[in-house]
């Protein structure tokens, strides 16, 4: 792994800094009021910060086999079902 | 590199993971924690001078607070031990460029645990706490 270039060492801190930098818009993106877009754009930024994290560390954007392909789009897959099941007994409950 | 790299990943969890005592610690001393001495009366909505917070709906989001932060709290334990089986192994020189899959898988499951966070913060401490 040292003896590896130093290109893959600076990708990596680049996403470093731009994951540290997305930490920050959100913090200052929850200070302004935009009502229902407040949930909204904290959660866009944060899907874009784990994307990258799971291209460059996860190390999925060089990923070429089928298999794991077919495994990560399961898993998002599942991951769907279990929200959409939460949302919806969320979204149907009467509060009185 | 290795060596330093994992101290430096156990070094910043276990901060994390104290940051999270302070933390929970807080919320015991303020009956913040969900059950038949929960407290969370006379506290003001932010943004909504006079308005108050129902306690019933405070005790659903700690209730959700100490599941999910919790859950994670015990996800980053098990990373600490999975970090401190590698020190070792890197310690008497296992891993080689050749070979060095514990250490990748080890990264992966840290970086699981890495995207969850990344979701909880802005849901759980965020979220609606916008001035004005």
């Amino acid at each position: 792994m040292s003896e590896h270039s130093s290109s893959p060492l600076r990708t990596y801190i680049t996403i470093w800094l731009t994951l540290l930098a997305g930490t920050a818009l959100t913090v200052y993106a929850a200070t302004l009021d935009l009502r229902p877009f407040n949930a909204a754009i904290a959660l866009i930024i944060a899907s874009t910060k784990a994307l990258l994290v799971a291209l460059f560390f996860m190390h999925l954007r060089h990923a070429s086999e089928k298999l794991l392909k077919l495994v990560v789009i399961t898993t998002l897959f599942f991951l769907l079902i279990l929200l959409a099941l939460s949302m919806a007994d969320y979204g149907t409950r009467l509060w009185s | 590199m290795l060596l330093i790299n994992l101290v430096l990943t156990l070094i910043l969890g276990l901060t994390f993971l104290g940051i999270k005592a302070v933390e929970y610690n807080e919320k015991f001393e303020k009956h913040h924690v969900p059950g038949p001495s929960f407290q969370f009366d006379h506290v003001q909505v932010a943004g909504h001078p006079g308005q108050y917070a129902d306690p019933r709906h405070a005790q659903i989001f700690f209730a959700l607070y100490f599941i999910m932060t919790g859950l994670h709290a015990l996800h980053m334990i098990v990373g600490v031990g999975i970090f401190l089986w590698l020190l070792q192994a890197a310690w008497k020189g296992r891993f080689t460029p050749a070979y060095n899959t514990p250490v990748e898988i080890g990264g992966l499951y840290w970086h699981f645990v890495d995207i969850v966070w990344i979701y909880l913060f802005p849901l759980l401490y965020l979220i609606d706490r916008h001035p004005s």
